[in-house]
């Protein structure tokens, strides 16, 4: 007896294996892999040369394409407003910092400011137009930074912008505001052409911007493709197309790379520090480090016990040894944490307000407060963070440190939005995160950590509040003598050092890794690669 | 026989509703206020408190459970819109629509190589009288089925992409890139239908009457494909068809491990951004597959099993 | 008889990884947290066995450890999710008519749901830790065990045997004592093993995402998870654990075949 569907099943199954078996030997539908410009239409024996003359010229021959593999997703769409990170350069700012973070002229050729600097006037640099066409004004450049305001109140003191002319508007503060330029730079100052906004139901708006590439595509999850801009009003890149590919596992990002299928990996956190020796053993790969602007802090809850305690703070910050941390965690890639903030910030920071290290002393001290009993505390990380850095391992690191001191530490990773739930809800006693000062002023940094209000304390549950340094802040934020200034903060570190409400642990140094072919790609200390600089030679 | 198909596909809808209905509730008791997650995306600073009160009204986290719930379903019932997704801003369906494929023809190749490795193995192993080889299959598939999944893909990846430069490890462009993420999905998988092929015939060719019509003289490969393979036919099918919902479900691993923007990265994705719209829409979709299939292995009961219209009058059978 | 002799010997070995990671202080004199620098990333040697891993902590002592992490919440898993379909299959069953229809329903409805996501948000509404990740995975693998087992019950009540016993008088707990429990038996224990194989590996999945054992504890999914950048380095990191992956489940089974009745 035969069953019509018991043959309808077996069809079903063949035709299932030979659909299978077809797609396995389909033709290519795109090329990923960087090509040379000798095309495969070449009819002729594959030589190195380029299909132009072959003359005794040495010029170097240029790949078309550079693939950098990324660990998250830059293009942003209707999301944020800038649309697309920065480090793509598909849009540019007025001013962007140095390499002593003090703002430079950028699409801004000068500016300058009143007395009491509650007016600062800028000027635009001329003949400046969008990849749509239209020309960057001083109307165009007021309507973009109200916008970033809107969104990100980069100004507290703001009080009004007014266009004076074609390539000239002025700022006006309610107060005295010496920083303004530096609270301007990169992405609080980004330009993006009116039309930009106009795009309301795309799916993938473009974002229409100044810089040396144009956005041309991207696909969700999976890469960003840019190209050239032949207008570019300054130099010209070398390199005609740049994809950026979205590999979210780390280790498949730098075997991607080892198999030739990516040309570069130049972000923050995009490679674990273990993979340096990796690196470092593959001869066909270069390995860069540059110090960066992001700093890793412990912080502690200070309003439940056992961390209200100052004492006790301060022994643990006494009892962790960062230079270990960073010898053996980020295996020499980093900074230890002798400095509040970044040592970056030269301008600022005060050599004597530096966590140390000494154990015995450490002791002394948790046992002057918990005598000879034990104590239980719960350490929290965020589950995506330990993913981008070795979180875990200094935890671990942290709790065998504090064992010594009668601190019984456990550890509970959990993920991101679990972790905001329960800092704001007060569940935990210790936990780290970065920050990135990323306007090089420390007032960015002292209104997330040190106001009461600030949103660190109020959000993670910090609570933090010391009227002598709300006080000394404030006087900071709107001294105008850079000297008295600098000493203002020089206090206020010393003062955050010694009652220790979070500590750093140690300052980031960013590894980025390319082919031997690649070259002129660096990384700049707020992580923007060189895109207008790098090539890659042709095979 | 038309009748209870019917009642099945509508027994289905119902089921799909339930599940959405559960599955909402749940998302809603994940910890964080979504409205902060959903402000903060992306961002190097924290949003601002007026924006995060915004984005709550905006996406109605304001109102309540049941108010939300009517409000989606009014949503798909008569515009057939399933929302946007709030961790990209663009619609659902869209995004559901790109990463579908990648996860379906992952899922379908992988069940074709699946069984045309396990097929001839299972069968083999079940019906031979040499123990030896018997068990020598038996262990093979069950080492192949307890490799864990990102051990294998990233020894295959470091094996053929960076060794010896092969194959590509992450991408889907060209038939070649399905070769290693096919090969660490069903090597897995292959372990298990081996198993399952292997008991069943087993279970069948020890039974008296096949070794009758071994001893009867019938050719033994009549005996095989028509006295031993159909009736195991049944178990056999309900099992593959499982998996085959597994698969098409997409594999969170091999996905991100491969840098595949298929569908079950996009579910990860979407629960750790707290992506209400997304997590509901894909679990339409999944569900849907499951309850299809959960329909589809009825019939073949139907049809395979004559037995089954009189179990299904004792109501021994759903 | 190979049968027999492949089966006894796979018993044996298991009970002695069994006996190992449950007693573990009996062979091995390390701590499994004793994080010591000094010796970080030794190949195996004479005083670690295995060898050390990036904390320079011993890698057998954690083998050990992690062991009766994995061994002991898969079967706990298997255990539990086999425990509540059993129970449920019988109930329903037993009960027969609507009652029986309503629970086959809410099995139904329950297998219809994403296994994954399921799993996820359980877990993530449950406070981190292995404890949680057990509880969610067997509430999402239950319902699939439940099916097998209530199809197999009714299969067993409707055999012929049971109605010319019924005609005889049998009363219908004797018939479950005699008859349903028996064979039942039989398959609850293979489905028992079976689910203690996928278990391992489901907890090791979901510690690819970042759930499970929290640190500084060991567990062999875990240890794989951590040791994956390490690879082309130091690949005996990851290699011993996913050894004992493979051998734990393929001896399980192994003895598992032997008990099987012929």
């Amino acid at each position: 007896m035969k069953h019509p569907f018991f043959q309808i099943l077996i069809l079903a199954l063949i035709g299932l294996l030979l659909t299978g078996c077809s797609i396995l030997v389909e033709e290519p539908t795109q090329a990923v892999v960087a090509e040379s410009p000798v095309g495969e239409e070449t009819a002729v024996e594959p030589t190195e040369a380029p299909a132009a003359e072959p003359t005794a010229d040495s010029e170097p021959s240029y790949a078309e394409e550079i693939v950098i593999g990324i660990g998250r997703d830059l293009y942003y769409g209707h999301t944020q407003w800038h649309m697309i990170h920065g480090s793509l350069q598909v849009w540019e700012s007025l001013l962007y910092p140095d390499e002593n973070l003090n703002p430079q002229p950028y699409l801004a050729e000068s500016w300058e400011a009143n007395e009491d600097l509650t007016a600062w006037t800028f000027k635009l640099r001329e003949g400046i137009t969008f990849h749509d066409g239209t020309s960057l004004t001083a109307e165009v450049a007021v309507d973009n930074l109200m916008g970033i305001h809107e969104n990100y109140t980069p100004l507290p003191t703001l009080d009004r912008m007014e266009v004076v002319d074609e390539s000239t508007f002025t700022i006006y503060l309610t107060e005295s505001t010496p920083a303004l330029p530096d609270l301007l730079v990169y992405f609080q100052s980004a330009m993006l052409s009116p039309s930009t906004r106009d795009q309301e139901g795309v799916d993938q708006p473009v974002p229409y911007g100044t810089g040396p590439f144009l956005f041309v595509e991207y696909v969700d999850g999976e890469r960003i493709v840019l190209e050239r801009n032949e207008n570019y009003w300054g130099e010209p890149p070398k390199v005609k197309r740049i994809i950026y590919r979205y590999i979210p596992d780390a280790i498949t990002r730098l075997q991607a790379l080892q198999s030739g299928e990516t040309d570069a990996i130049a972000d923050v956190g995009s490679i674990i520090p273990s993979q340096s020796e990796i690196i470092k053993n593959d001869e066909n790969l270069k390995l860069f480090a540059v110090d960066v602007l992001t700093t890793h802090y412990l912080f502690f809850n200070n309003d439940k016990p056992p961390f209200d305690n100052q004492t006790l703070r301060q022994a643990v910050s006494l009892a962790i040894d960062r230079e270990l941390i960073v010898n053996e965690t980020v295996y020499g890639y980093g900074v230890p944490g002798t400095s509040l903030i970044t040592q970056l910030a030269e301008k600022w920071v005060n050599p004597e307000a530096s966590p140390a290290y000494d154990s015995t002393e450490a002791k002394a001290l948790a046992q002057s407060v918990l005598g000879d009993e034990r104590v239980q505390v719960t350490f929290v990380l965020h589950s995506g963070l330990a993913n981008r850095w070795p979180y875990g391992e200094i935890a671990q690191i942290i709790q065998f440190e504090l064992a010594d001191l009668g601190i019984d530490v456990e550890i509970q990773t959990v993920e991101g939005g679990t972790w905001n739930e329960m800092l704001a809800n007060d569940e935990y006693d210790i936990s780290m995160r970065p920050y990135t000062m990323s306007s090089g002023d420390p007032d960015d940094f002292m209104t997330y950590w040190a106001r009461p209000e600030g949103i660190f304390n109020s959000k993670y549950s910090i609570s933090y509040k010391d009227d002598q340094i709300e006080a000394l802040i404030d006087q900071a934020v709107s001294e105008v003598d850079q000297a008295t200034r600098k000493a203002y903060y020089g206090e206020i570190q010393a003062i955050l050092i010694e009652q220790t409400p979070f500590t750093p642990i140690y300052h980031e140094v960013t590894l980025y890794t390319m082919q031997d072919t690649v070259y002129d790609l660096t990384l700049d200390a707020i992580f923007r690669p060189s895109l207008n600089t790098v090539y890659k030679l042709a095979e | 026989m038309q009748q209870i198909i019917i009642r099945k596909i509508l027994l289905g809808l119902f089921y799909l509703f339930v599940i959405s209905v559960v599955a909402f509730v749940m998302v809603r008791q994940m910890p964080g206020d979504p409205a902060v997650l959903i402000a903060n995306q992306g961002r190097e600073s924290e949003a601002p408190p007026e924006m995060v009160e915004r984005i709550r009204r905006e996406y109605g986290f304001d109102r309540g459970l049941v108010e939300q719930y009517r409000r989606w379903l009014q949503r798909i019932i008569f515009e057939g819109d399933l929302g946007y997704s709030t961790r990209t801003k663009r619609p659902v369906l869209t995004e559901i629509q790109s990463s579908l494929p990648v996860s379906l023809h992952l899922g379908l190749i992988t069940f074709g190589i699946t069984l045309l490795i396990s097929f001839p193995l299972g069968l083999l192993a079940g019906v031979t009288r040499n123990k030896i080889l018997d068990i020598c299959i038996q262990i093979l598939a069950w080492i192949n089925y307890s490799v864990p999944v990102f051990l294998l893909a990233v020894l295959l990846i470091w094996i053929f992409a960076v060794d010896l430069r092969v194959l590509p490890a992450i991408g889907h462009e060209t038939g070649r890139h399905y070769v290693l993420p096919v090969a660490a999905l069903s090597m897995h998988l292959s372990g298990w239908t081996t198993q399952v092929i292997r008991s069943s015939i087993r279970e069948i060719s020890e039974k008296p009457y096949i070794q009758f019509a071994h001893a009867k003289g019938l050719k033994w490969i009549r005996v095989i494909l028509i006295h031993t393979l159909k009736p195991a036919l049944l178990p056999i099918s309900t099992a593959l068809l499982i998996q085959l919902g597994n698969l098409v479900s997409g594999s969170f691993i091999i996905e991100t491990i491969f840098a595949w923007n298929g569908i079950g990265r996009l579910l990860v994705d979407s629960i750790m951004a707290r992506d209400f719209p997304t997590i509901q829409g894909i679990l339409l979709y999944t569900g849907g597959i499951f309850a299809l299939i959960n329909i589809l292995i009825d019939c073949l009961y139907l049809f395979l099993d004559p037995t089954t219209v009189e179990k299904l009058g004792r109501g021994q059978t759903s | 008889m190979t049968r027999m002799v492949i089966g006894a010997l796979s018993l044996a070995l298991l009970a002695v990884i069994l006996f190992a990671c449950a007693f573990p202080g009996l062979f091995t004199n390390y701590e499994p947290n004793a994080i010591n620098f000094a010796e970080k990333f030794s190949q195996p040697n004479q005083i670690h066995p295995l060898g050390t891993d990036e904390l320079g902590r011993d890698l057998f002592t954690r083998m050990l450890f992690g062991g009766r992490v994995t061994i002991g919440s898969s079967l706990l898993l298997a255990a539990g999710s086999t425990f509540i379909a059993a129970i449920w299959a019988a109930i329903s069953a037993y009960l027969g008519g609507i009652w029986d229809e309503l629970m086959t329903r809410i099995v139904d409805i329950l297998m219809i749901f994403p296994a994954l996501l399921f799993a996820l948000l359980l877990v993530s509404i449950l406070e981190p830790g292995m404890r949680s990740l057990v509880i969610a995975l067997a509430l999402v693998r239950w319902p699939g065990y439940a099916r097998i087992l209530r199809g197999q019950i009714y299969s067993l009540l409707s055999a012929e045997y049971l109605t010319a016993a019924e005609a005889l008088g049998a009363r219908p707990l004797h018939i479950i004592y005699r008859h349903i429990i028996p064979n039942t038996t039989m398959l609850i224990i293979t489905l028992f093993g079976l689910s203690f194989a996928s278990s391992i590996l489901s907890i090791s999945s979901l510690s690819f995402l970042g759930f499970g054992v929290q640190l500084p504890k060991a567990e062999w999914g875990a240890m794989i998870n951590a040791a994956r950048p390490l690879l082309q380095n130091h690949p005996y990191l990851m290699l011993f654990p996913g050894l004992a992956i493979i051998v734990t489940i393929l001896l399980t089974n192994l003895s598992l075949r032997w008990l099987e009745p012929h």
